[in-house]
C-alpha cells in the first residue's frame, strides 16, 4: 500500500513536471523555424554577423520589402555577434542540420567552411545572374575559393588613411597634405606624437601592438610582398619585402609613436578615441569619430593608402553565403540577388554608409562625397583581405605574436618574420584540412 | 600591545577597504552609464561625470525590445530555479539518506559532471534538444523538426538538475542526525513524508543558497541562449546587451546603463536572501 502510494506520488510529480515544461515551450517560436508547420508557406532563414541597431533597421526594411514582393514567403531573421559567438552558433547549427539558408559573414570563413562543404558553390546561380557583370572584379574575387564562387561580397571594409587636420595644423604641418610616402609618414608621425615623460599620450600613428596583422598586411602588400602561396601552402612573409615592411613598423613602435592597443578590442581603437593623429582605419572609424566627437566635424581628412612599390591596403569584406544544407536554394539566391541589386546597394550606402560594390554606381558614389568616397572606392578596388586558407586564423595569430615580441624588444623584425614562417611551416601538416 | 578594541578597528578597516575595492567596478559601471562617449574616450580619466546624462538609460531601453528580453529572462530563470530546487533537493536527499544498490557508483557519476566543462557538453546537449522526440515537429526518432530549438523548454530543460546542486544538497542533508529519520519511521512516515515534512522545512538556508546560485547562473547565461534561440522574441537580457556592440565600436555609456538595469534584480535578490545564503555556505562547508 505504502509502495503504491509512493509510486503514484512519483508519477504525479513526473506528469506535472512534463506538463509544465511542455506548457512553457514557446510553440510559436518553434513553428517560425519549421517550414512544414506553416501550411505550405515558404520560410527562408537568414543570419547575419553583427548586432548593431542601424544594420538591424536596414535588414528589417529589406526583409519587409522582400516578403511583400514574394507572397507566401517568410524570412526568419537572426543576428549573432561577430567572432567566437558566431563560430559556436554556426558549428552547432551545421552539426544539427539547422544552418540558415542565407548567411552574412566574414571573408575569413570562406576557406574553412567551403572546405567543410558547408557553403554552397554559387557558380551555377551566378552564371544566370545579370548583376554579376556589374560587380567590381576585386569584390567578386573575394568570394572565390579553389576556382569556385562561394560568397558574394557586399559590405567592404577597406583601410584608408585618416588624419586629424587640427593636430597637423598645431604641429606646423599642412592640414590638407597627408604623408605621401613611408618616409614622410614616419617623419610626420614623430612630429605629431605627444609624450608625458616616457609615456605617449597622443599617438602620431595608430599602430596596434596586439593582433597587429591587418595593419602589418597593408604595409607588406604596399612593399610588394605577399603573405602566402595558397596553392603550395608556402608562407611568403619572410621575404625581403615583408621583412623591410616589418622593420619599418617595429622601428616606429620602438620610437614610441603609438600607444599600446589591441586591434580586436573596439574600446582600445586609438583614432575613434581621439588618441591618434594618423591611422589606417576603416570608413566606419571615420563615421564613429565624427559621431562621438562632434567638435571634430570637418577636421578629419581621408585619403587612399600610401603607395610604395604598389597600391595596396587591407580590405575586409562581408559576404552573403548560401548554406549547402538549404532546402530552398533558388529562393535563397533570389534573396541574395535582391540584396545585391543596384537599388539596394545604393540604399545600403545611404542607410549604413557602406561602400558600393557595383561599377555602375561608381560615379554617383564619388560625386556624393568626393572628399572621402574616391579614397574609399580606390581602397576597395585594390584592397586585399585575409588570406583564403583554412588555417588563416592560426597563421595570423602566429604573425601577430611574433610581431608583438619584436615590438617589445625580444627580437628584431627580421627574426620575428623568420620565426613566424618557421613555426607555420612546422605546424602546417597539422593545420591543413582537405 | 594591541588591545582587543584596536584589533577590531584594524580588522574592520581592512574589511572596509576590501569591500570598497569589490564595490569599485560596480560604481565605475554606474558612473560610466551617466557619461557621454566623448568623456569616456577622453585621454583624461574622470570618475565623476562632467554632465550627468540620465537620458542614457531611456536611450538604451528604447534600443531593442527590452520588455521582451526581461520577460524571457524572468520566465526562464523562474522555471529553472523552481524545478532545480525540487529535483536537486530530492536527488541530494536520496544520496544522503537512502540506501539503495549502486548508490555510490551513481553519486560518483554525478560528481564527474562537475569536472566536465560545460563547453564540452554544449553541442551534444544542443543535439539532444534538437532531436527530442515528438516535440517541435519531430517524429519518434527525433527527426523532421527542430525539437526544442528556439523555445523556453530548450532554455530550461538542460539546467533543471545538475551535479553541483545535487552535491550541495547532499552535503547539507548529511549533517542531519540519523535519529531524525528513525524517529519519523517509528511514527509511520514514509520516505516522501520524511523529505517534505521534516527535511524540507529545515532546509531553507541550502534552498536559498541554491536558488541564488541557480538564479545568477541562469540570468547571466549567455552562450546557451545564444546557440539555442534564433529570433528576437526569444532573446534574453544577456543577448540583448550585444546590441550596443558593433564590429568596430562599443557604445559604452548605453551598454553600462543597460547592464546596470540587468544586474539590478540579482542585487535585490542577494540582499533579500543574504541571511540564508551565508548560513547555507557555512553549513555545507563551501567556500
Amino acid at each position: 500500500m505504502r509502495k503504491r502510494k509512493a509510486l503514484l506520488t512519483t508519477l504525479c510529480v513526473t506528469v506535472l513536471a512534463s506538463i509544465a515544461l511542455s506548457a512553457c515551450g514557446n510553440n510559436n517560436a518553434t513553428e517560425q523555424l519549421n517550414p512544414k508547420s506553416e501550411g505550405g508557406r515558404k520560410t527562408l532563414t537568414f543570419w547575419r554577423a553583427g548586432t548593431d541597431a542601424p544594420e538591424k533597421a536596414y535588414w528589417t526594411r529589406v526583409i519587409q520589402e522582400f516578403e511583400a514582393s514574394h507572397p507566401g514567403v517568410k524570412v526568419n531573421y537572426s543576428e549573432v555577434p561577430f567572432g567566437n559567438d558566431m563560430e559556436t552558433k554556426l558549428n552547432a547549427a551545421y552539426a544539427s542540420g539547422t544552418a540558415p539558408d542565407v548567411l552574412s559573414y566574414t571573408l575569413a570563413s570562406v576557406a574553412q567552411r567551403a572546405n567543410l562543404g558547408q557553403y554552397e558553390p554559387l557558380d551555377a546561380y551566378a552564371d544566370k545572374w545579370e548583376g554579376k557583370g556589374d560587380m567590381m572584379e576585386s569584390v567578386l574575387n573575394t568570394g572565390m575559393y579553389k576556382d569556385k564562387l562561394y560568397g558574394i561580397g557586399f559590405i567592404p571594409d577597406p583601410r584608408v588613411l585618416l588624419w586629424r587636420k587640427d593636430l597637423f595644423e598645431a604641429a606646423g604641418l599642412d592640414p590638407e597634405k597627408p604623408p605621401a610616402n613611408w618616409e614622410e609618414l614616419a617623419k610626420d608621425a614623430e612630429l605629431l606624437t605627444k609624450k608625458d615623460g616616457n609615456t605617449t599620450v597622443m599617438a602620431g600613428l595608430a599602430i596596434p601592438t596586439a593582433n597587429a596583422w591587418t595593419f602589418w598586411q597593408s604595409f607588406v602588400l604596399q612593399n610588394g610582398g605577399k603573405i602566402i602561396d595558397a596553392d603550395k601552402n608556402e608562407p611568403l612573409f619572410d621575404s625581403p619585402e615583408s621583412i623591410e615592411a616589418t622593420n619599418y613598423i617595429v622601428d616606429l613602435v620602438k620610437k614610441g609613436i603609438t600607444i599600446p592597443n589591441d586591434s580586436t578590442k573596439a574600446n582600445e581603437n586609438l583614432f575613434p578615441n581621439g588618441k591618434a593623429a594618423i591611422a589606417y582605419d576603416s570608413p566606419a572609424a571615420y563615421v564613429n569619430t565624427q559621431k562621438d566627437h562632434p567638435e571634430l566635424a570637418g577636421k578629419i581628412g581621408v585619403s587612399g593608402p600610401i603607395e610604395r612599390k604598389t597600391k595596396a591596403t587591407f580590405a575586409g569584406m562581408r559576404l552573403l553565403f548560401m548554406s549547402s544544407q538549404s532546402k530552398q536554394k533558388d529562393l535563397a539566391f533570389d534573396f541574395m540577388q535582391t540584396v545585391m541589386s543596384k537599388e539596394e546597394t545604393w540604399n545600403r550606402y545611404k542607410e549604413l554608409g557602406t561602400p558600393v560594390v557595383l561599377n555602375s554606381l561608381k560615379e554617383d558614389y564619388i560625386k556624393d562625397k568626393p572628399d572621402m568616397n574616391q579614397a574609399v572606392f580606390d581602397a576597395v578596388s585594390y584592397g586585399e583581405g585575409a588570406a583564403k586558407v583554412t588555417y588563416s586564423s592560426k597563421m595570423y595569430e602566429m604573425i601577430s605574436q611574433h610581431l608583438e615580441a619584436a615590438f617589445y624588444n625580444t627580437k628584431t623584425g627580421e627574426q620575428a618574420m623568420k620565426d613566424a614562417a618557421a613555426e607555420l611551416r612546422k605546424e602546417l601538416p597539422n593545420l591543413i584540412t582537405n | 600591545m594591541i588591545t582587543r578594541k584596536g584589533t577590531t578597528v584594524i580588522f574592520s578597516t581592512v574589511m572596509l577597504i576590501i569591500a570598497l575595492l569589490m564595490l569599485f567596478p560596480f560604481l565605475l559601471m554606474v558612473v560610466t552609464s551617466l557619461k557621454t562617449m566623448g568623456e569616456i574616450q577622453s585621454p583624461t580619466f574622470t570618475f565623476i561625470p562632467k554632465h550627468w546624462l540620465f537620458d542614457n538609460y531611456s536611450v538604451a531601453m528604447r534600443r531593442g525590445d527590452w520588455v521582451q528580453y526581461f520577460s524571457n529572462s524572468f520566465i526562464v530563470t523562474a522555471i529553472t530555479v523552481v524545478f532545480s530546487l525540487v529535483f536537486n533537493s530530492m536527488a541530494g536527499f536520496a544520496f544522503a539518506r537512502l540506501r539503495f544498490p549502486g548508490r555510490d557508483v551513481l553519486f560518483f557519476s554525478v560528481l564527474i559532471g562537475i569536472m566536465v566543462p560545460a563547453q564540452a557538453t554544449m553541442i551534444p546537449t544542443f543535439l539532444m534538444m534538437k532531436m527530442f522526440p515528438f516535440f517541435g515537429g519531430n517524429d519518434w526518432q527525433g527527426q523532421g523538426g527542430f525539437g526544442f530549438i528556439n523555445s523556453y523548454t530548450g532554455l530550461v530543460l538542460p539546467f533543471i538538475a545538475g551535479s553541483f546542486g545535487i552535491f550541495l544538497c547532499r552535503q547539507y542533508f548529511l549533517n542531519f542526525p540519523r535519529a531524525l529519520d528513525e524517529a519519523a519511521q517509528i511514527d509511520g512516515a514514509n520516505v516522501f513524508r520524511v523529505f517534505f515534512q521534516i527535511y524540507l522545512p529545515l532546509s531553507k538556508p541550502i534552498l536559498a543558497t541554491l536558488a541564488i546560485f541557480k538564479t545568477t547562473a541562469t540570468w547571466n547565461d549567455y552562450m546557451w541562449p545564444l546557440i539555442m534561440t534564433n529570433t528576437e522574441q526569444m532573446r534574453t537580457v544577456q543577448l540583448g546587451l550585444t546590441i550596443f556592440r558593433s564590429e568596430t565600436n562599443v557604445e559604452w555609456n548605453l551598454l553600462m546603463a543597460a547592464t546596470t538595469l540587468v544586474v539590478l534584480p540579482l542585487v535585490l535578490l542577494f540582499l533579500a536572501a543574504q541571511k540564508y545564503f551565508v548560513q547555507g555556505i557555512v553549513t555545507t562547508g563551501l567556500k
